[in-house]
This record gives C-alpha cells, sequence and structure tokens, in this order.
C-alpha cells in the first residue's frame, strides 16, 4: 500500500471553504488526502498552529483563504499573508521543506481551482515524501 | 457548561449521496470509539422532518449537551441543525457540523475506502472541537431611532429630510454658519436657476419635516455602535443616534493657483449674475484634475457647457479649450449638440496656455497654433476632497481612498455603506458628482439607515471576539490591528485594558493571533478548539 501524505486545510469560511464546497456540488474528484479545518477568516489562522500540525506529524499544512481586496473582514487575508510568510521562515530554520505550507487564494467560485490545488499539493507531497525526509532536517 | 460533555453524534446518509460512497456504519462505529461521546446513530437524512424530531427527542433522552452532525456544509444546513438543538432545550451553538458530503462521498467517487477514512477522521476532529465549545448567547441591542447627518450641503439636506420625513427624529451638523453648502454659493449667485429650484425644497422640507439643524458645529468624538451611537459635538452637547451619514462635501480647486488670471465657474457665474454680458469669454476644462492621483471630477465640463450657452444668449462669443468632453449626464449630449448650434466653439489643448493682452494663447493638436480674443477665462475647476475628510475619518475609523475623498464598503454591492455598520456616506465627500447624483445618494443613504433605525431592537452574533482582562496588558496591538474598530484600549477602574465592542465585532479572528498576551479569544474558533482537532486528526498516529 503506498504512503498517503497527512494535509490539514485550513479554510476561511466565506472563500476557501466555499470553493470547497463548490467543488463538492460540482463533483470535482481530488485527492482524498486533505482534511479541512473551517475558521471565518484566514488571518483566525496562528502561525503557531500551523507549527503545532508540523510537529505532530502534518506532511503538509495549507492556508486557503479569500483573493486580495474580497475578503469578508477587509483585510485579514494580507494580515494572514504576512503570517504564513513568517511562519515559512521558521519551518526553514527547522530544516523543513518551505513548500509544505501553502498560501493560496482560492474563491467561493472556484470549485475547480479548490480540487486542482489540493490534487496539485498533495502530488508535490508525494514527491518530497514524509515529513522527516527533507534534505537538511535535523 | 454544567457536568462533562455527552457528545451525540449523527451520521447522515443523505439518501444515497454520502451513504452510496462512504461506509456510514463504519463512521458510526468509529465515532462510537471517540471519548466523551455517548450516542451514535445514523440517518437516512439528517435534515428531514422526522429525523429533526428524533434528534430532538435523543438529545432529551441521552441528556446530550454536544452535537456532532456529519453530513454536508454549515454555510447551508447550520442554522436548521442550530434550531433543533435550540427546540432540544440546549444552547444551539453547541453544534458542530463535520462535511462528509461535498468533502469526502462527491469528491472522492472513486477510492470509498479513502473517502470512509477522511469521514471518520473528520468526524474525530469534529468531535474533538464539539467536546470544548461552550454556550453562546445572541444579545439584542435597542436601535435608538435618531440619525445624526455631518454636513449640511445638498446631499446632507435630502438625507435629512428623507430620515425626518419617514418619522425618525433627525439633526444635521453644519460646519459653516448656514445651510446649503457649495449650491448655496451658486443659488446666490443667481444664474443656476436649478440651484435655487432645489435648494429652496430642500430647505423647506428638513423645516416642514422639522429636522434639528445646528450650525458653527463639528462632531468632536464618536462613540458607540450601529444602533447606539453618541456623538459629542464641538459647542459640548452630546447626541445619540442609532446611524450616521457623513456628507461633508467637497471642495472647488482654486482657479487662480492653476491659472494665471482666470476665475472659477463659480466666480463667472457671479459676474453673470450681475447682468455682465462679455464679449469673448474662454473656458479652460480639468483644472487642478486629471493629473496624478486626481480623476475627472465629472459635472466641470457640463457647468461650462451651460455658462458658454449663457454668454452665446447674451451676444458674446465663447470658446471651450478641453482635454476630453465628458458629458454622460442624461440630457447632456443634447446641450452638448445645442451648444454646437449656438456656435460655441470647441478646441482640444492639452498643453500650456498663455493668457496676456486679451489673447489666450495655446497649441491644438487638431487646429495648430492658436490665439483667441479673450476678455474673460474662465477655468472649469474640479471638486478636491473636503479639508473636514481626513478628521472625519480618524474619529468615525472609516477610509478613505487615495485621492482623499471617503472610501465606501463596496462600488456595487455597498455603494453608500461602510465596512462599520450603521455609517453611511453620500455626495461629493465619496468622489465629485453632479447635482442629481448627490440627490440620488441622499436618499439612498438615507434608505439604508432606515433600514436599521426602522427595527427596534438589532441582534449581535456571539461569534465575537472576547479580551480576557486579567491577561490583557493594553499593548494595543488588537486596537491597531481591527479594521472595524471594535477593539478599543481604555481605561477600565483604574487600569488600561483592551475590550471589544461586540456590537462592531465581526468575529474574524484576526486579533486573537496578534495578541502577545494570548489574552483573546475568538469565539467558536478558540484557539483550544483548534488545536484540539489538529491534535484529534493528527495525534493518534501522528
Amino acid at each position: 500500500m503506498s504512503w498517503s501524505p497527512r494535509i490539514v486545510a485550513f479554510c476561511c469560511n466565506w472563500c476557501a471553504y466555499a470553493g470547497a464546497d463548490l467543488a463538492g456540488i460540482s463533483r470535482k474528484q481530488y485527492s482524498p488526502d486533505t482534511r479541512i479545518l473551517r475558521v471565518m477568516c484566514s488571518g483566525r489562522v496562528d502561525p503557531a498552529m500551523v507549527l503545532r500540525c508540523f510537529e505532530q506529524g502534518a506532511d503538509g499544512v495549507m492556508v486557503l483563504g479569500c483573493h486580495p481586496g474580497d475578503c469578508h473582514y477587509l483585510s485579514g487575508n494580507e494580515v494572514a499573508e504576512g503570517r504564513i510568510e513568517s511562519a515559512g521562515e521558521t519551518l526553514s530554520l527547522l530544516g523543513i521543506d518551505r513548500r509544505r505550507l501553502l498560501l493560496k487564494w482560492i474563491s467561493a467560485s472556484e470549485g475547480d481551482l479548490f480540487a486542482r490545488t489540493a490534487s496539485e499539493f498533495a502530488a508535490m507531497l508525494r514527491e518530497l515524501g514524509p515529513l522527516g525526509g527533507d534534505s537538511n532536517s535535523s | 457548561m454544567k457536568g462533562a460533555p455527552r457528545i451525540g453524534v449523527f451520521v447522515c446518509r443523505c439518501g444515497t449521496n454520502i451513504a452510496s460512497v462512504v461506509d456510514v456504519p463504519s463512521v458510526v462505529s468509529s465515532a462510537k470509539s471517540l471519548g466523551k461521546v455517548v450516542h451514535v446513530e445514523e440517518n437516512l437524512f439528517s435534515c428531514s422532518e422526522s429525523a429533526l424530531e428524533e434528534i430532538a427527542r435523543t438529545i432529551r433522552r441521552e441528556c446530550l449537551n454536544r452535537v456532532v452532525v456529519a453530513a454536508c456544509s454549515p454555510r447551508t444546513h447550520e442554522p436548521i441543525f442550530q434550531d433543533t438543538l435550540a427546540k432540544a432545550g440546549i444552547n444551539p451553538y453547541l453544534l458542530e457540523m463535520v462535511n462528509i458530503r461535498d468533502q469526502c462521498s462527491w469528491v472522492h467517487k472513486a477510492d470509498p475506502v479513502e473517502a470512509t477514512r477522511k469521514a471518520s477522521e473528520l468526524v474525530r476532529m469534529g468531535v474533538a472541537k464539539a467536546s470544548l465549545l461552550e454556550p453562546l448567547e445572541v444579545s439584542a441591542v435597542p436601535v435608538e431611532r435618531k440619525a445624526v447627518v455631518v454636513g449640511g450641503g445638498t446631499a446632507g439636506l435630502r438625507a435629512a429630510a428623507d430620515l425626518a420625513s419617514m418619522g425618525f427624529e433627525t439633526s444635521i451638523i453644519e460646519k459653516s454658519d448656514r445651510l446649503g453648502g457649495t449650491l448655496l454659493s451658486y443659488r446666490e449667485a443667481g444664474v443656476d436657476l436649478e440651484s435655487k429650484a432645489v435648494l429652496g425644497n430642500l430647505i423647506r422640507s428638513i423645516e416642514d419635516n422639522g429636522v434639528v439643524v445646528r450650525t458653527g458645529c463639528t462632531v468632536e468624538s464618536v462613540e458607540g455602535s450601529v444602533g447606539s451611537f453618541k456623538v459629542l459635538l464641538s459647542n459640548g452637547e452630546s447626541l445619540v443616534a442609532g446611524a450616521i451619514i457623513l456628507t461633508p462635501g467637497g471642495s472647488a480647486v482654486a482657479a487662480s493657483q492653476e491659472v494665471e488670471r482666470a476665475i472659477s465657474s463659480l466666480d463667472f457665474d457671479r459676474m453673470l449674475g450681475g447682468g455682465s454680458s462679455p464679449s469673448h469669454v474662454s473656458f479652460i476644462q480639468c483644472v487642478g484634475v486629471r493629473n496624478g492621483d486626481r480623476g475627472c471630477s465629472r459635472f466641470c465640463c457640463l457647468k461650462s457647457l451651460l455658462q458658454a450657452l449663457e454668454v452665446r444668449r447674451r451676444g458674446g462669443e465663447a470658446s471651450i479649450l478641453y482635454r476630453d468632453l465628458m458629458f454622460y449626464q442624461r440630457g447632456a449630449e443634447e446641450l452638448y449638440r445645442e451648444a454646437c448650434e449656438a456656435g460655441v466653439r470647441f478646441f482640444r489643448c492639452d498643453g500650456p496656455i498663455v493668457f496676456k493682452g486679451g489673447r489666450l494663447r495655446f497649441s491644438s493638436p487638431i487646429d495648430g497654433e492658436m490665439s483667441l480674443r479673450t476678455d474673460v477665462l474662465v477655468a472649469g475647476v474640479g471638486i478636491v476632497p473636503s479639508d473636514s475628510i481626513p478628521e472625519l475619518s480618524r474619529i468615525l475609523k472609516v477610509p478613505m481612498s487615495s485621492e482623499g475623498f471617503f472610501l465606501e464598503k463596496h462600488p456595487k454591492l455597498a455603494p453608500v455603506e461602510f465596512a462599520t455598520d450603521g455609517i453611511f456616506v453620500a455626495g461629493c465627500a465619496q468622489y465629485p458628482c453632479d447635482l442629481r447624483e448627490t440627490l440620488m445618494q441622499g436618499s439612498a443613504a438615507a434608505a439604508k439607515a432606515a433600514s436599521i433605525l426602522s427595527r427596534k431592537m438589532l441582534q449581535t452574533s456571539p461569534l465575537v471576539c472576547v479580551v480576557d482582562e486579567e491577561r490583557c496588558r493594553a499593548c494595543g496591538e488588537c486596537e491597531a490591528i481591527c479594521k472595524f474598530g471594535a477593539a478599543r484600549v481604555s481605561v477600565e477602574s483604574g487600569r488600561k485594558v483592551s475590550r471589544i465592542n461586540p456590537a462592531l465585532c465581526k468575529g474574524c479572528g484576526t486579533c486573537a493571533v496578534s495578541c502577545p498576551s494570548n489574552a483573546i479569544e475568538a469565539r467558536g474558533f478558540t484557539g483550544r478548539q483548534i488545536d484540539e482537532a489538529i491534535a484529534a486528526l493528527l495525534g493518534g498516529t501522528g
């Protein structure tokens, strides 16, 4: 049996989560490795939460929010962008490949993009292999 | 919540929508093994009338105090199940939904094993979060059925007259000592008959409807939120209001500063009003606007056209120097044709002009080097934001555009609203608009404000952020990051702490992450709840 990556996807309620709903409604098939955790805004995602995911063995984390300018809360997504950027830097320091953390904007009307993103991210993680295997990990 | 969590899990088959892919009995059996879960069952359709009644009976019979429904999207079905919890006598916020249809059966059809595993794991996460759910109360705040309109120009007068005619006690706060704003100056010039008629009508309307007017007065500070604002004025008075409309207007660009020896459209109206009949008049358009940040002021082309027509009527020559002609208003195109037939001349010109010795010299890309006899040079000046806007923006925490006008919540979906509930905008404070647009916006803002003022109570969502005042160190990070002005650091019983106004908070949770003291909790999505869900997913087998 082949190895499957463990993926946590933080999805904002208004865009990305709705995009995942649309992927369902329009029966867009995608890789089944992602587990969605709903938050109201991508600005709710604490870098510490992201790091705890990796600490507990997640192979990849996605933070999915509204497109810039479309945030239900005006600019929570822009705040998230800075925070996820810094979480990525921390990952690098820990020897974890930064590609394992993905920030992406997916609107409520982009069911197809949600499905594609989930599949592509899972495929990339399959290439990278399990978390412990990154080149310079200690 | 009293007592240990007793969690009930209801797994929906959704007919065959879920059950044809996800092995529902297997999800049920894995849920049974989870801690704190005391009851698990599957439903053919959890949202059917009979199933909802059965769920309510089960909640009572099993004394459930947390409910997990594994079915479809909370975006569509959460209110239905929340209602069932309420009917069963428990707080509706003790519900957690898990979406095993949109996220499992519908999107992993080819892989029922993985779809089932995913469904079981999502239920595990849902149960973990549910064990930490707290009951939350919806609160209702009473609405002060009064409005405050800041600015007594055209937009403000129209908004105030409309609101007062609907029966709401309305006050106008005007900085200058007279009502009417820009329109008043044109009316007094005496040529613009439209301004005369409109202003007379507006003033009569606010008098007839009992609008309270305070002139020579500005807003010092505003507290509170939608339904219940407290507006402190420069004269020491304090007003309460359920809604606030901002109409501070705009100002004309100073003509003589931009073009030497030119007079403004308003000054020329005064000349014409005084009975003057100049023989050679030239107009230069787009003065002080359409350069860098500043856009088109929209009404000045039409204004100059009307004045040029008046010059022709009085037997003079009229020429308009333009960069582009913007006759987009209803009826403006017809007036342009009328002006052409009446002999008004148009010259395209976007280079420098020299006005000296009764002649206006310029270069036109169409007509070449020109020299026009000119007795009076009129600058068709544009509109710039009123100098009251930055101050009001600061006091009310509402945003400005790069041009310095007020910026609405959304240009199409919420054109006269701000992101902060209960505050509205109309007229030239938002962008340069002509008289007709200003009046329409005034009415639109009044109608939107009335949709709040006509209610006795406003319900506020309990899914907001709250500050643990013991932990708060009043650093102000939350106040700085909140786009809605909900978080404010103030002194409470001798100690500086941050407080979040639940009527202003939208519950996004962005401040909770920013707090270095971990003193802010986003209700419904607390740090512990999220961490618990992550641990439930990864902790077991990670």
